[in-house]
């Protein structure tokens, strides 16, 4: 940590650590958009991007362990995710917010490079299956500066940035890189001992691909050479790059760097860089705490599971076989502790979903729903849940069960029916109940007062989703109506 | 011994392991072939020994999930699945059930129950279900008395769906459950178990 202050200090000529303190405890305060005051240009244009971007990049500095440390591990499918949240989300929050055509060109960007990520991740587990060839993969957003002399009367020098949103699968001697800014995608293969000179790294020459995002006639298209391209050629190109990643660390004969070599080794510029690389916003953050909620509930539930369930069940067999220990009086009890157990690892544990698939999941909370409350509970669903990361599926899953809860606890309904389905290439849940309702337009003094936390989740969750796919949150109830909760989620079309 | 009948045991739990084990031992017409903690390992062995019956526990060590694991037994031809398992919830015994599994037991079972559910399933009976699944412990909800009530009065799924809001599909499965539930085979006998117990009397309504 000591060299990173350091460099940071000769770099923007900032006292990092003093700071530090007080900066991070802001960096908790997570749900509060952090824009860098447009009302005055002059701070905005003339500060260099260490001033303009300091206060975010120290918060990130603490975070900067926890970082290094999943970009160390191998490649899995869910930190893959994550990591590519990260960026993706860092990256979302330096977006136009109005509904501009820059802001529609830099969601789509978005999706594809998700998307592409999502692609490259599976070719990467599936190939890391024999060999552990891909050894990172990171993501990470950026702010490059390009340096212009405008040429206006009083010659003042000004900088222009350009958000990049970048993802990259390592190898121990090259790098497949991507770098999009709104409407742009480029692919580079790069030599692992070059990328930590970002900007230098990603020469014309090893360009492989650019993708174009063009407007035809209302609609957007992504393109290539001018030529439009589809879901599946994208796929093959993936493939392709993919292959000729790994041949070219083949080829290699002494592979140069290692895995660590990604991170700061010596060099001050180097390090500088690579928090650069780092830059992670605040809404991520959220997103891994929450993945490590369920990470670690997961956990406990399955000690519970695995020790004392197992264990009671052992009893209860020695109990029934011997009929000297008056197994009558002390059945109904082990019963008791098994359901309580039960219980526990049930509320604790989303590992039925991973285990099992949403409806079955889905399907029980209304079994049990049903048992405990009597109310007629049904799920529609004739579908096969379509392929989504573990995180999306965990956020429905949470978001179905809340409104449940919800439905049980205040409605008084006679029935609660959970809908799901595909409305073309959009994946669709309902929530229904017949039961009294209340004013979803004016919630906010009867949760404020109830201290309701369930609404507010729901929606932080269906935001979380978003970072995904396209994804909206209807909630509809009046008095005496009954409550609608509505999800849509809007799949690319090459999911399925 | 020609009819002494093969098993290949999964399970993880050290003591149910053993009692399972000592168990079976003691019954003339069934051989213990192999026992493994782990599914990948299991699967290997089913493979290679051929057992009549796989003796199942959920939850392994091993790369499957156990969704994806059950599947796998169940696609070895040779083999019929009994699955032995803590789970008594009824969403995922009927998952493991419509994955082909030949029976179904609670781990609360005494090793007796097990082996003679063992033979049941190699005589051809299926599926075999611990008897709190299929009816004791479980209540009926108020959508399966209204399902239930519609089946007695002769509707039929399409009518079913329709006043329920809902798929004919959805019904289907809803009418699976509850033979589960029931310990019955066919829909004919789930009608008449539903006239019988007065779900056809239209008074019955809660
Ligand atoms: N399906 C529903 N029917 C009727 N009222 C509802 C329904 N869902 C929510 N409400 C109302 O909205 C309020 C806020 O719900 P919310 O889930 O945010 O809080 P909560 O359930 O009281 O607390 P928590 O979810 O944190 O345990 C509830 O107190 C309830 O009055
Ligand atoms: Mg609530």
């Amino acid at each position: 940590m000591k060299d990173i202050h350091e460099a940071l200090e000769r770099l923007f000529g900032v006292k990092t650590r003093r700071t530090l303190g007080r900066q991070s405890k802001e960096s908790r305060y997570l749900s509060q958009p952090q824009t860098p005051a447009p009302q005055n240009p002059a701070s905005n244009s003339s500060g260099s991007w260490g001033i303009q971007s300091d206060l975010r990049l120290l918060a990130e500095i603490e975070k900067y362990e926890q970082v290094a440390e999943l970009m160390d591990t191998k490649v899995q499918s869910d930190r893959g995710w994550l990591k590519c949240l990260l960026g993706v989300g860092a990256w979302q929050l330096m977006c136009q917010p109005a509904e501009s055509e820059l802001s529609i060109c830099q969601q789509q960007t978005q999706l594809l490079c998700a998307r592409l990520y999502e692609l490259i991740s599976h070719l990467a587990l599936e190939h890391n299956q024999n060999t552990a060839t891909i050894i990172s993969m990171t993501a990470a957003f950026e702010v490059a500066e390009k340096r212009k002399v405008i040429n206006n009367p009083g010659k003042i020098e000004t900088t222009e940035s350009v958000n990049y949103l970048r993802w990259r699968a390592s190898t121990a001697s090259w790098s497949l890189s991507l770098r999009a800014r709104a409407g742009s995608i480029e692919l580079f293969l790069v030599p692992a001992s070059d990328i930590m000179a970002l900007s230098q790294a990603e020469l014309p020459i090893r360009l492989k691909k650019r993708l174009e995002l063009k407007k035809v006639e209302e609609h957007f298209v992504w393109t290539s050479d001018s030529l439009p391209v589809s879901a599946e050629e994208l796929r093959v190109l993936m493939r392709i790059y993919f292959r000729d990643l790994v041949s070219a660390t083949q080829d290699q004969e002494q592979p140069v760097q290692s895995s660590s070599a990604q991170m700061p080794s010596s060099d001050g510029g180097r390090q500088a860089r690579s928090i650069e690389l780092l830059l992670i916003e605040r809404e991520n953050l959220a997103q891994k705490v929450v993945i490590q909620q369920e990470e670690i509930q997961k956990r406990i539930a399955r000690d519970l599971h695995d020790a004392v369930i197992s264990d009671v069940m052992a009893l209860k067999r020695s109990l029934s076989s011997d009929k000297e220990l008056s197994s009558e009086t002390l059945m109904p009890s082990l019963e008791g502790i098994l359901r309580k157990l039960r219980e526990i690892c049930y509320d604790l544990s989303p590992r039925d979903l991973s285990d099992w698939g949403l409806a079955t999941v889905v399907e029980d909370i209304l079994d049990q729903t049903a048992q405990r409350s009597g109310i007629d509970c049904g799920l529609n669903c004739d579908i096969e849940i379509p392929m989504m990361p573990t995180a999306v599926l965990l956020h429905l899953y949470r978001i179905i069960q809340e409104s449940i809860n919800n439905a049980e606890k205040y409605a008084e309904p006679k029935r609660i029916v959970v809908t799901m389905e595909m409305e073309n290439e959009r994946f669709v849940v309902l929530v229904a109940d017949d039961g009294k309702g209340f004013d979803s337009e004016n919630p906010g003094e009867k949760s404020a007062k109830s201290g309701g936390y369930g609404m507010g989740s729901l929606k932080e969750r269906a935001d979380l989703i978003r970072c995904f796919y396209p994804t909206k949150l209807q909630i509809n109830s009046s008095p005496g109506k009954g409550t609608r909760v509505r999800l849509e989620i809007d799949l690319p079309r090459f999911n399925s | 011994m020609s009819e002494e009948i093969s098993v290949l045991i999964l399970e993880d739990h050290q003591v149910t392991l053993d009692g399972l084990r000592f168990g079976l031992s003691q019954e003339s017409d069934i051989r213990v072939l192999a026992a493994t903690a782990n599914s990948d390992e299991g699967l290997r062995l089913a493979q290679e020994l051929h057992p009549q019956i796989i003796l199942l526990d959920l939850h392994l060590p091993g790369t499957l999930g156990p969704k994806s694991m059950v599947k796998e037994f169940c696609e070895l031809p040779e083999s019929k699945v009994l699955v032995f398992s803590g789970e008594s919830r009824l969403a995922f015994v009927q998952a493991v059930l419509s994955l082909g599994a030949c029976g179904y037991l609670l781990k609360s079972e005494s090793v007796t129950r097990v082996a003679e559910a063992i033979r049941e399933i190699y005589g051809g009976k299926q599926p075999i279900l611990s008897e709190s699944l299929a009816t004791g412990d479980t209540k009926l909800t108020k959508s399966e008395q209204e399902v239930l009530r519609m089946l007695a009065r002769g509707m039929k799924y399409q009518d079913m769906a329709e006043e329920r809001l809902t798929s004919p599909a959805t019904v289907r499965k809803q009418c699976e459950l509850l033979l589960l539930k029931l310990g019955l085979k066919t829909r004919e006998e789930l009608i008449a178990w539903a006239v019988q117990n007065g779900y056809g009397n239209l008074d019955t309504t809660t």
